[in-house]
């Protein structure tokens, strides 16, 4: 008779392939630029998982979460034409500060971030009015000095949005009330609004869905929290001042009863969720989902230190082997 | 060298450089784990990636006096297995899972058997294979698969005995 229990202890079974050797990088990148569970992000997530199983079309922010081929998310993006950029408070500024061609072939591209809030703060609160980052590019990479620094302007823009977006969910702190995953920093452009329903879809920066899947998004909410607040950006405004065309940031909760499961229910449900607070924003001038997409696979960030020879050592943990 | 108590402190503070030791050390653990409950390799590591990050978002939720591991695997044990409720497939058959088991090289007839073992392995539910490979492969005791399962002890030393059970119907 076999057995099974001697089997079991002298035989595992091995996947075929070990991990990718990006596999601890990109984690720690993505914690890097998302020190707290990031509700663009993970709203994101859930919208690209709704058009993943609603549009059918492949989650190209999935590939910066979970590793995949960037080079191939990369050639699907559209080239966004440079469009005036619209007044913000404050009003974020990405300047290239340096460029190092590394003996690998690799390059460091530095950018100095004017008033992108806390894009390397640990903890969210302290805010950087200036601050110097640093990104080692592969070699081989398509993506360009250019294309990142305007990519990463689109970050800075949507984290200035998050800032305000913010400090208005405080307003509900002590009332009775749990908005879901805090708030959503995606901007969405609105379709259509009566004063009954408001019917709102991607914001067209978001480069992550093609412009034709993004005319189906459209997501209509018909709950309003009997206190719904209404600003533009830090300033409270009416609902009726909101019309079709503007980009706005929406704070949902789900209603009452409402059970959500981890993996399971993520689809965006906008039947089931109440809006709290409608904030107008600026439409993002920038596109940031290169950056998105590029992170932790064409880039690594790095900072200047005097134990490389290149002159540059990983902010995060490089792993050194897959054990 | 860091202790994992001190490299959990350090990541609470924000030290994302800590908690990728963190994931050094466990990454393949969970990975492999995951691999033996979705028999999927690239599923595997999307689901060990995602199991990090939550676990990094919800740092302050762990209870140290539980080990990392068992913390990690519960995570990681619940994102497989929604997986698969999300993805409808209780057993997608991979002959690849054959292929790869093992780095010992068994004599031919051992082979066979071991060969014949995993077929059988793999047509159990995903919550046997998930205790199996927590009790068996990743070498927890039976306290600490239920704890990673969410389950009551009872259940896993149910779980694991029928399991134990249908591999015996299948392979005699």
């Amino acid at each position: 008779m076999t057995n099974i229990e001697d089997m079991f202890k002298t035989q595992t079974p091995k996947p075929n392939r070990e991990l990718s050797s990006t596999f601890t990088d990109q984690i720690v990148n993505h914690i890097t630029v998302y020190p707290q569970e990031y509700p663009q992000n993970q709203y994101l997530r859930r919208v690209m998982r709704w058009v993943r199983r609603n549009v059918g079309i492949v989650s190209l922010l999935g590939l910066l979460l979970v590793g995949g081929t960037a080079a191939a998310a990369v050639t699907t993006l559209r080239t966004v034409s440079p469009t005036p950029k619209p007044q913000q408070t404050p009003l974020p500024n990405v300047n290239q500060t340096v460029t190092k061609q590394l003996s690998d072939g690799n390059r460091v591209v530095g950018y100095n971030l004017q008033s992108c809030h806390f894009f390397s703060s640990p903890t969210y609160v302290d805010t950087q009015p200036s601050e110097n980052i640093f990104y080692e590019v592969k070699q081989g990479s398509t993506l360009t000095n250019e294309q990142l620094q305007a990519s990463l302007e689109g970050v800075c823009e949507s984290m200035v949005n998050s800032d305000n977006m913010s400090a208005i969910s405080k307003a509900f702190q002590h009332e009775d009330i749990t908005p879901y995953d805090g708030f959503s920093t995606l901007n969405m452009v609105v379709e259509n609004i009566t004063p009954t329903s408001i019917t709102v879809r991607i914001d067209p920066a978001y480069t992550v869905v093609p412009i034709a899947e993004q005319d189906k998004l459209g997501l209509t909410y018909t709950q309003f929290y009997q206190g719904l607040k209404v600003y533009n950006e830090n300033t409270p405004i009416t609902y009726s001042d909101i019309k079709a065309g503007d980009t706005v940031q929406l704070l949902m909760g789900h209603t009452p009863g409402y059970t959500y499961t981890e993996g399971v229910a993520q689809e965006v449900t906008p039947n089931q969720d109440i809006l709290y607070a409608i904030m107008k924003v600026p439409p993002l001038a920038a596109d940031p989902t290169l950056f998105y997409l590029s992170v932790g696979q064409d880039l690594q960030q790095v900072k200047p230190c005097s134990t490389d020879s290149s002159g540059y050592c990983p902010v995060s943990a490089q792993p050194s082997s897959d054990n | 060298m860091r202790t994992e108590s001190e490299l959990i402190a350090q990541a609470l503070t924000g030290n994302t450089e800590a908690y990728g030791e963190v994931v050094d050390r466990y990454k393949k653990a969970i990975y492999y784990h995951c691999f033996v409950i979705l028999r999927d390799e690239d599923a595997a590591e999307d689901i060990a990636q995602e199991t990090f990050i939550s676990a990094y978002y919800h740092l302050k939720k762990y209870n140290p006096k539980y080990r990392m591991s068992t913390w990690l695997f519960k995570i990681s044990t619940n994102k497989c297995l929604n997986y698969l409720k999300r993805k409808g497939k209780e057993v997608a058959g991979s002959d690849n899972l054959i292929a790869s088991i093992a780095a010992t090289e068994p004599l031919p007839h051992e082979q066979a058997l071991h060969d014949e073992l995993y077929f059988a392995v793999e047509r159990l539910r995903p919550q046997y294979r998930a205790a199996i490979s927590l009790y068996y492969w990743q070498g927890l005791d039976y306290v600490a698969t239920a704890e990673a399962m969410g389950a009551p002890v009872n259940s896993v030393r149910v779980w694991l005995k029928r399991a134990k059970e249908e591999l015996r119907k299948e392979l005699s």
